[in-house]
């Protein structure tokens, strides 16, 4: 068998020590570095009793947003539907109606708004792309399915709690973006 | 002395004047046009001076606009060389003419070309004449068609719903079966039977999808056939369907350890094409946030190295830290593993307040972590005695095969894209290139290591020395536009809207980038007609040609040594595969 090690030049070896050569010596000083690590503190967390804080600017789920009088934001513009880079995003335009001010901010609204979560990629690029802050990625990740169609969210599933309806439930999904939002508007 | 210049004058006067057309491209890599038959004589010619098969490509020129009086040519063949005494490329373009045009292979030449040249092939059906093994490299040996070529559909839609009928699944599974004599391996050598052995394509130690085929005498390896292809997405083809802007989070996923590092080879050659400049803040960010994800990929490289070879802790610590800078990264990009968040122009975010505090605590933290490490790895005696010697390649044989990065200077070349070729800024820092003298895998591990000290120190000097400014340049082909105004004015709202629909328009012209990626040198060559997509996106990515060399490295080792050997080289196979 031709061993091709003499085409290089040859390496620079010390000979291992007596010590070194038993091996035995560094298996046991490795499995000291591993018992010593027993005693430090823990890395890992108790998923799902215990979760993780996410950062403010993390990319989770989209959630649509509402203003302060709990109108929608989203005016069917359709950017982030192109913006997207993995077509994820689905919608359809309606006028709004007289009578229906305190539902849509807009005169034009989405009266269907899909998101399929399987498609997306969660760059933030929606987020990016909407003129009106009517889409933004939260703190949350998709929870798990059985089901294709679990992951095709609708409104129903993206629009934010109602903030005179529902405030407790509206300040949850708000999470740590209220208290950048308060700290904006102080400002 | 010789220069580029001189070179091409030697070109023009060898050629004659008809068989060199000389191209200005906007990255003022000299550009030359030569014809098909001479292409052999100008590879040897050129070996001299530009050792380095950089890449080699095919583009696709049929449905090209705004050529701007370029020679007529339905299929050009572009060759990237890398000289290191004129630290400089040179761009060599053959066109082609016909449906399915042939021409020289250049493997005699340069033996890196092997590959290159079989995916020119799988992708474009450009024959190499002359070549010695050409088949299908990234695709499965029974597809229909060139995915690159502009017929070809990009989308799984446009082509009809798969089915796979028992009939077809067994050509599939015939077409996968190994058959040594179409590599010309024997069964059996004069006193023994050989063995074939599959590794892969699903083996913790292949790092990923990749098959490779042994021969094996007893437990010495003769020959290895790395089957590649797996982790296929049509990455570049997808450049040319998404929009310069949308395809930044594509880039992501090239090499998934390196993260921004990616974003920024990509938007460095957009930007040379759209000639932005990028404000003094924006280049700190980048640097700042590839450096943190350089240590990231090693980290991850070196407990997985760690875990080849035997040891299991390593891996665990090393992945706990790697989530104390998955933290920052988190908190300045709201990703992880794919940020996606470099732009055109610029970045996508300032840097969210408090991101000093939590830079300084890992900076303050690291140093001792990798102490720990160098005690428990690099001085274990058992690791030792499995890296030291094995796999070893002289400086020459790197450059043959077209290896850079940290295998490159595990040979003693002190090369380093950020130094010799700064881009982003890496001209302002101060730090070392760590080489090391044997090119075993030992060497390469230790280069390694000591690089993440020398990224903690820019990352410090980053942290140490941020300038104020703007996170992204002011000029109308930053993408998407500054947002301040998008909510109150018409005018920019429009702006905004062409920019995100539509995406900028990139004026014409080609350009390439090249920076030092984790794994080596990474660039992009972008070509582009005026349109609102580019017009050929090619990936030159390390870990292919690293990948490329494993059997040449592996022979005569046992197939333990192999696994050594495949850790310590470091590819990713999204990286390999694009």
């Amino acid at each position: 068998m031709q061993h091709l090690t003499n085409r290089a030049k040859p390496v620079d070896r010390k000979p291992m020590t007596a010590l070194e050569k038993l091996y035995l010596w560094n298996i046991a000083k490795g499995m000291w570095i591993t018992l010593k690590h027993i005693f430090k503190r823990k890395a890992t967390i108790n998923f799902p009793e215990q979760r993780r804080e996410f950062s403010p600017v993390f990319r989770g789920l989209q959630v649509l947003n509402r203003d302060a009088e709990g109108r929608e934001n989203c005016t069917a513009c359709g950017l982030c539907a192109v913006a997207c880079p993995a077509e994820a995003i689905t919608m359809e335009a309606a006028e709004r109606q007289p009578g229906e001010e305190h539902l849509y901010r807009e005169e034009k609204y989405a009266a269907k708004y899909e998101i399929n979560m399987l498609r997306c990629i969660f760059c933030g690029l929606c987020e990016e792309a909407c003129p009106k802050d009517a889409v933004y990625l939260s703190e949350t990740f998709a929870p798990s399915n059985y089901q294709r169609k679990g992951f095709i969210y609708g409104k129903e599933d993206l629009l934010i709690p109602h903030p005179k309806l529902e405030p407790e439930a509206y300040q949850q999904a708000l999470g740590t973006r209220a208290k950048r939002q308060e700290k904006a508007s102080s400002n | 002395m010789h220069d580029s210049k001189s070179i091409l004058l030697h070109l023009r006067t060898t050629f004659g004047e008809d068989g060199v057309y000389e191209q200005k491209t906007i990255d003022q890599i000299p550009t030359v046009w030569v014809s098909k038959n001479n292409i052999i004589a100008v590879a040897t010619y050129l070996k001299t001076f530009y050792p380095l098969l950089y890449d080699l490509c095919g583009v696709d020129e049929r449905d090209r606009s705004r050529k701007n009086g370029l020679p007529s040519a339905d299929f050009t063949v572009v060759y990237h060389f890398f000289s290191f005494d004129l630290n400089d490329f040179i761009r060599i373009k053959v066109g082609l003419h016909g449906e399915y045009p042939s021409i020289p292979s250049i493997t005699s030449v340069y033996v890196n070309a092997n590959w290159y040249e079989r995916e020119a092939y799988d992708m474009f059906g450009i024959t190499f004449e002359g070549h010695p093994h050409l088949t299908r490299i990234l695709m499965p040996l029974t597809w229909k068609g060139h995915p690159l070529r502009k017929e070809h559909p990009a989308r799984a839609t446009e082509m009809g719903p798969y089915q796979l009928y028992d009939e077809k699944a067994d050509i599939e599974m015939e077409a996968l079966r190994f058959k040594p004599e179409e590599w010309g391996l024997k069964e059996h050598s004069d006193d023994a039977d050989f063995m074939f052995l599959n590794i892969g394509p699903q083996h913790p130690g292949t790092h990923g999808v990749l098959r490779i085929i042994l021969q094996l005498d007893g437990e010495d390896i003769v020959e290895a056939v790395p089957e590649i292809g797996f982790h296929h997405r049509g990455a570049e083809k997808m450049g040319e369907r998404q929009s310069w802007h949308t395809y930044i989070p594509y880039t992501d996923r090239i090499d998934y350890l390196g993260g921004v590092m990616n974003n920024l080879a990509y938007l460095l050659a957009v930007e040379k094409l759209a000639g932005i400049e990028i404000p003094d803040r924006a280049k700190t960010i980048r640097v700042m946030l590839c450096e943190l994800f350089r240590i990231n990929s090693h980290l991850v490289w070196f407990g997985t190295f760690a875990q080849d070879l035997g040891q299991l802790s390593p891996v665990f610590y090393m992945f706990t830290d790697r989530e104390k800078i998955f933290d920052i990264i988190e908190a300045v990009c709201g990703g992880r593993m794919h940020p996606n968040w470099f732009r055109i122009g610029g970045v996508a975010q300032d840097l969210p307040n408090g991101w000093d505090k939590l830079v300084r605590d890992f900076v303050n933290y690291f140093p001792k972590q990798l102490r720990e490490y160098d005690k428990m790895v690099m001085r274990n005696s058992l690791f030792k005695a499995r890296t030291r010697g094995i796999g070893i390649y002289t400086r020459e044989e790197a450059i043959e095969w077209g290896v850079t990065g940290a295998g490159l200077r595990a040979c003693g070349y002190e090369w380093d894209f950020r130094k010799k070729r700064p881009y982003s800024g890496y001209e302002n820092f101060d730090f070392e290139i760590p080489i090391a003298h044997n090119g075993d895998c030992y060497d390469r591990a230790v280069v390694r290591v000591e690089e993440m000290r020398q990224s903690l120190r820019i990352v410090e000097q980053c942290l140490n020395n941020m300038p104020e400014g703007l996170y992204k340049a002011d000029h109308p082909l930053t993408t998407p536009p500054i947002k301040k105004y998008t909510m109150q004015d018409i005018e920019t709202l429009i702006t905004h809207f062409l920019n995100v629909s539509w995406g900028p328009v990139i004026p014409p012209g080609e350009a390439m980038s090249c920076i030092e990626a984790t794994k080596g040198a990474n660039s992009y060559y972008l070509v582009s007609d005026g349109n609102t997509a580019s017009y050929r996106t090619r990936i030159r990515t390390p870990s292919f040609a690293h990948l490329q060399m494993v059997p040449y490295i592996g022979k005569g080792y046992t197939v333990a040594d192999l696994l050594s050997i495949l850790g310590s080289v470091d590819y990713v196979l999204a990286d390999i595969d694009r």
